[in-house]
């Protein structure tokens, strides 16, 4: 009884006494921006412009969002900066998107990801995504449907992640694949529409290291996707059997229980690399001239593997000479294989020039409901 | 109303033992005389001023009277019982020989020829025959005879059994305890029709002398937990029981802290029930609740409707008070901690609808929450005071009333209302009242130390409690007993509630001496078998 | 044979010795064990860890047989019988510093892991103090406290353990990948950081003197020992797996980040609710290294129980000055690594040398005069 009292007791001075609430801040007082924008400054290659855009709290105000932007050496120096424009404490803590203007991109995006990992009140689901043009108009567009564009433009990722258009990439993976020298990252690529008040979700931004060096857009983001096992289900077009040459058929397919099988071989001092994709497919839309026999869905099969390795082919084509990236973890795959060899190359200088097969085994298992 | 006088020091309270009892029985010795006049005037000495004792003096038997006196007191003797069967059998029917009528006549043969009372003593002590007249005794005295008849003939206006006001239960007995020992007693025995089960008697209370019976299984009740039981009970030295929270806050280990170290109930079948499994009940002349020892941390939220219904509802049942005591006692501290300290935790589309409600509020969260959790309180208390139909009126009306003006006049934010009405309605989630108290309390300092350090303040006093509770002790019974030292067996009675049938033995926790409760079900076992 | 200091109602069962344990031993290792390992022995991480742990319960035996010769009794007692006063002493000494440094270093990773995600602005000193004086608390309670406050907080906390296992969808077996690339000097070398996450099972000293079946003590410890090797091998597979050994360079708390590194429906920030849950381990992990502390000074210095309760104050202050010493997070990895190699002394050759010693002195109740 006594310990009880001495301990109440020494636990009322304490509270009394070391009356902290150092870190108390009241929810109305919180600028909580929603997403932040990263733009090289004008002119100044090693300024960054932030752009922070929050909801306004104040019901019916004039503007729903408060849009925030300011330049600095560093991002927090330039959040810093923005303090002095607003009557509200800057929190970044509910950010959901993380929008990288083009320019900022290509000139690479290592230094401005440290803040976000460092910061242990970054969100877990904070994606990030490269904007065409410049972040900071990509934030201030006018949205018809919504408000808050940032929530807009995550639901947006979101929901295309969903049939494997754009990957979704957190802050916290992006960090991971940028310090992992065995692998490039990959981010979703996002443009205004023409009138300025709708996003689109183009496709993909293909980095080499950090920088920015180009897109896979439309199909081949899609085959992209499933190259790298991320794509849980895609659906994709494609020229159908049926085609004559002076007249396309397009048939479409969702493909789902995607692999990609990836092994390299050496044989003697020649590096290739094997891939095999595989899938089952459901037809949903098939231009009709006569019911599908048996035999046709074998042709019609062939006809999708073969725009599927042309599309793959390009892809490859693409990140191997054009934009010489390797997001596909092709370099980890030789490193375990064979680690001897690979330790005696380099292999960014060999990597434009490795053999790639590419193969893929699609099954069509449903067509619906009509033939 | 006499004064309290709450020390637990010995040598004080033995100095106002001697002085009572000094002032009581100054005037005369402690035995009787011989002449029944003599007896009458040291009553009438001991009974002056006093108006509800009655004096009567009457004669037994018709042509050789023996005089004869009655003394009792108005109210609490039965007055049917004195007239009928003390006075008429005595002064018209009198059985005594006439022969032997003055000169041998034998205080036995009254005894057994001419009282129809049920129960009677003998007594020569003076201070005995005192009690037991307050009691609701009557004394009788004959001429010549330095011995006093007491005839029991307690009976008092009393309220009958009635539904227990606090303990509702949808299913089972709705009968309750009422003031009379006598008749709480009763009503366990009737429960338990077993010889084993004894009622143990003592007077408590110099000055009030309230019979307390404690109540236990003899062939299950622990030894050690009885002797400790009565050995407290022993050292109880005050003026007055009035009420069995009096002998609670005597004989509890840890005065200080917030948790009820005893159980309190109105309920015979819940008593009825504790006694089965090796624990003890205390019964209180004078008031309808009894309690229970030792109590553990698991009974807090024990109704026996649990065992009444079902075991998947009584299990369900359980799972959902243990929330609602997690919720009483810590939403108000998770909803400041979280709005002042870590609003990134708030799912995004909440945090803004809840900053935009805040907005205009002038206070920090904590106050708002202070102020409307002790709003809530005075309404509380407010409303047990009220009489009863204006009571539920006027809660409603506060409630409705304060909430709606306190939100429009933007003093709370209205997220605040839901939380301080679901910690409202969270406390009186437990079965027990006396429990609510502690479940309402808890959550203040609780708050606190989320205003000041956020999560870490709710953990570190979460901690406290834990350590608090982990350390208590009642009546040798670890508190938090069985998680807490780890009993495998008496699991299935705690968070969880098995099957009757699979309860064969009884709780190790009140160590008793006869483990076994039951024989595997021949019906259940015999159902398990043909299931297919 | 009674230990006059020792209450006779002061046992306590073998459930409740592994409740100890397991909160002696789960806290502060778990949330860094993965990128300490792993900074030695690269994506081999799991096997140096699978390898600190199968050394230690052989000598889990040593604590066995020291506490079946001395039943009731503690290192202090028989220390100075086994090997004399002055080496007794030097061993006593040595244990008690060890637990004091302990106790000061995980509070100070406690109070750095507080200041970081929860608390940036609040003084360190004030948690640091809050902190202590429930140490405090808890340990005049006895063992009888600390062995129920254990049971709760494992009842309490190690449900949460669940949620490491959603992110473990993701592991890539690639991240495993080569399996003993990093040479075996190397995988040995990295069993010592991951010592430091062992270590806890030291409080046998103190807590089997309570244990009245002294038989089964080895078979609970080893036991105990055994589930955490496995889980903690199993947590440093899924953070490489999930995550890559190239990212745990540069992350503090690891396990927060791949906690943080799914997305939980309808949960916001799951590795705050983690970090919160984990809070009450480190506790732990501080009151029973303190109590060990305490208790052993008070006997070594003879006290009655009435001052031997009050020691504690003493040593809090001893503690709270030795846990302001490291300077920033850094520092404390180093000291860190000292711990683990001065553990290897105190929890490892200290018990192996004092069984040999008894055993070949003939000291205590030999082994066949039980039987």
């Amino acid at each position: 009884m006594k310990r009880y009292v001495i301990g109440l007791a020494v636990m009322l001075a304490l509270s009394l006494t070391l009356t902290g609430c150092w870190d108390a801040k009241q929810l109305q007082d919180m600028y909580m921006s929603y997403g932040i924008g990263i733009d090289t400054a004008e002119g100044q290659s090693n300024m960054v412009t932030v752009t922070l855009t929050a909801p306004t709290l104040t019901e019916g105000a004039k503007e729903q969002l408060q849009i925030l932007s300011s330049q600095g050496h560093s991002i927090d120096e330039a959040i810093n900066d923005m303090q002095a424009k607003s009557h509200q404490i800057i929190s970044v803590a509910h950010d959901r998107v993380l929008v990288i203007g083009e320019q900022a991109a290509k000139n690479g995006i290592s230094e401005y990801l440290d803040t976000f990992v460092r910061n242990p009140s970054i969100r877990n689901d904070m994606y990030v995504t490269v904007a065409k043009g410049k972040a900071e108009e990509l934030l201030n567009i006018q949205l018809k449907q919504d408000p808050f564009i940032a929530l807009y433009l995550t639901q947006l990722l979101e929901k295309n992640r969903r049939l494997s258009k754009v990957p979704l990439v957190t802050v916290v993976d992006l960090f991971g694949k940028m310090v992992d020298k065995d692998s490039d990252p990959v981010l979703p690529y996002v443009e205004v529409t023409e009138g300025r008040d709708g996003l689109i979700a183009r496709g993909i931004a293909v980095f080499a290291d950090d920088k920015y060096k180009g897109n896979l857009l439309n199909d081949g983001a899609v085959v992209f996707m499933m190259m790298s096992n991320k794509a849980k289900s895609v659906n994709l077009t494609y020229k159908s059997f049926k085609s004559t040459e002076n007249d396309d058929v397009y048939s479409t397919v969702n493909i789902h229980g995607i692999s990609n099988d990836i092994k390299c071989r050496l044989n003697g001092d020649k590096l290739s690399i094997d891939m095999k994709i595989k899938g089952d497919a459901d037809l949903i839309e098939h231009k009709v001239t006569r019911p599908l026999s048996e035999s046709d869905i074998g042709r019609e099969e062939q006809a999708l593997e073969r725009e599927l390795i042309n599309d793959m082919n390009d892809v490859m084509r693409k990140l191997q000479k054009e934009y010489r990236s390797d997001p596909l973890g092709l370099c980890r795959c030789v490193k375990i294989e064979y680690p001897d060899y690979y330790d005696s190359i380099d292999w960014k200088s060999i990597y434009p020039d490795v053999d790639v097969n590419i193969s893929a085994e699609i099954n069509i298992n449903r067509i619906g409901t009509s033939s | 109303m006499p004064i309290k006088v709450i020390k637990r020091k010995k040598n004080k309270s033995d100095k106002a033992n001697t002085q009572t009892s000094s002032a009581m029985i100054a005037p005369s010795a402690t035995s009787l005389y011989n002449k029944l006049e003599d007896n009458i005037s040291l009553f009438a000495t001991l009974f002056s001023d006093c108006s509800d004792v009655i004096f009567r003096r009457f004669q037994i038997g018709k042509d050789n009277p023996l005089p004869a006196a009655i003394i009792y007191v108005d109210g609490l003797a039965n007055r049917q019982s004195v007239d009928l069967e003390i006075m008429e059998p005595l002064m018209y029917f009198t059985r005594i020989d006439q022969k032997n009528a003055m000169s041998n006549i034998d205080i036995e043969i009254i005894k057994q020829l001419n009282i129809t009372v049920g129960e009677i003593k003998e007594d020569q002590n003076v201070m005995n025959i005192v009690n037991a007249i307050l009691s609701g005794d009557t004394a009788m005295f004959i001429d010549n005879f330095p011995v006093a008849l007491i005839l029991n003939s307690r009976g008092w206006e009393n309220r009958g059994v009635q539904e227990p006001t606090t303990e509702n239960v949808i299913r089972g007995p709705k009968e309750g305890f009422t003031e009379t020992v006598r008749f709480n007693t009763a009503l366990i025995r009737r429960r338990i029709k077993d010889p084993k089960l004894k009622m143990k008697g003592f007077k408590l209370g110099k000055r009030t002398k309230t019979d307390v019976v404690i109540a236990y299984m003899d062939d299950i009740v622990n030894e050690t937990l009885l002797q400790e039981i009565e050995k407290r009970l022993n050292t109880i030295d005050t003026d007055a029981v009035f009420e069995s929270g009096y002998i609670e806050q005597f004989i509890e280990d840890s005065p200080f802290s917030p948790f009820p170290q005893m159980q309190t109930t109105e309920r015979p079948d819940k008593v009825a029930g504790n006694l089965l499994e090796g624990r003890v009940a205390i019964l209180v002349d004078g008031t309808p609740v009894a309690l229970i020892a030792p109590a553990t941390f698991a009974q807090l939220y024990q109704s026996p409707e649990d065992y009444y219904e079902r075991a998947i509802f009584g299990t369900a049942v359980r799972l959902i008070r243990l929330m609602g005591l997690f919720l009483a006692t810590s939403l108000p501290s998770f909803y400041v901690a979280v709005l002042t300290y870590h609003h990134e935790m708030i799912p995004t589309q909440l945090v803004l609808a809840l900053a935009r409600s805040r907005m205009g509020v002038p206070f920090p969260a904590i106050l708002e929450a202070l102020l409307m959790e002790g709003v809530i309180e005075i309404l509380r208390e407010a409303t047990t005071r009220l009489p009863g139909t204006i009571g539920q009126t006027i809660g409603i009306i506060g409630t409705l009333v304060i909430g709606q003006a306190a939100v429009a006049a933007k003093l709370v934010s209205p997220a605040m209302i839901i939380i301080v009405s679901i910690t409202a309605i969270g406390a009186y989630i437990t079965p027990n009242y006396s429990t609510t108290y502690s479940i309402r309390f808890i959550r203040f300092p609780l708050m606190i130390a989320a205003a000041f350090f956020g999560v870490f303040g709710i953990a570190a006093m979460w901690l406290f409690i834990i350590i608090h509770l982990a350390g208590l002790e009642s009546f040798g019974i670890p508190y938090l007993a069985p998680v807490a030292p780890f009993k495998l067996s008496d699991i299935k009675d705690t968070i969880v509630r098995f099957p009757l049938w699979a309860m064969k033995k009884r709780p190790m926790i009140p160590e008793n001496r006869n483990l076994i409760r039951q024989g595997s079900s021949a019906v259940a076992s015999s159902r398990r078998r043909t299931r297919w | 044979m009674v230990n006059p200091n020792l209450n006779k109602d002061d046992s306590i069962s073998l459930w409740q010795l592994f409740a100890i344990l397991e909160n002696s031993i789960l806290g502060t290792g778990l949330l860094n064990i993965a990128k300490t390992v792993s900074k030695v022995s690269g994506q081999d991480a799991w096997i140096s860890t699978l390898l600190a742990g199968f050394i230690i319960i052989p000598f889990l035996w040593c604590y066995s047989s020291l506490s079946r010769r001395f039943p009731g009794h503690t290192l202090v007692d028989y220390s100075t019988r086994i090997i004399g006063k002055l080496l007794g002493n030097m061993v006593n000494i040595s244990y008690i510093l060890f637990e004091i440094l302990i106790a000061a270093l995980v509070l100070r990773i406690m109070a750095d892991f507080i200041s970081t995600w929860f608390l940036p602005n609040t003084p360190i000193e004030s948690l640091l103090i809050i902190t202590l004086f429930l140490v405090i608390y808890m340990s005049q309670g006895g063992i009888r406290t600390v062995a129920r406050t254990s049971e709760v907080i494992l009842f309490l906390v190690v449900p949460f353990i669940i949620l490491l296992i959603p992110p473990a969808t993701r592991i890539e077996i690639n991240n495993l990948k080569p399996v003993l690339q990093s040479g075996y000097v190397n995988i040995i070398k990295g069993s010592i950081p991951a010592l430091y996450s062992f270590y806890g099972f030291e409080v046998l000293f103190i807590a089997s003197a309570f244990i009245s079946d002294t038989k089964k003590i080895f078979r609970t410890s080893a036991m105990c020992i055994s589930i955490n090797v496995v889980f903690y091998t199993l947590v440093v597979i899924a953070i490489i797996g999930v995550m890559g050994t190239e990212i745990l360079k540069y992350i503090n708390y690891p396990t927060i980040y791949y906690i943080k590194s799914e997305r939980f429906p309808f949960f916001e920030r799951v590795d705050l609710f983690f970090a919160f849950f984990w809070t009450f381990n480190i506790f732990m992990t501080i009151g029973i290294a303190f109590y060990s502390a305490a208790l052993s000074m008070s006997q070594l210095l003879n006290l009655k129980p009435k001052y031997g309760r009050n020691i504690g104050w003493m040593l809090a202050i001893a503690v709270y000055f030795i846990a302001k010493i490291p300077k920033n997070s850094i520092e404390v990895a180093r000291y860190m690594l000292y711990i683990s190699y001065m553990g290897i002394v105190v929890a490892m050759l200290i018990p192996l040398i004092l069984a040999v010693t008894a055993a070949i002195r003939h000291i205590g109740i030999k082994d066949d005069d039980k039987a």
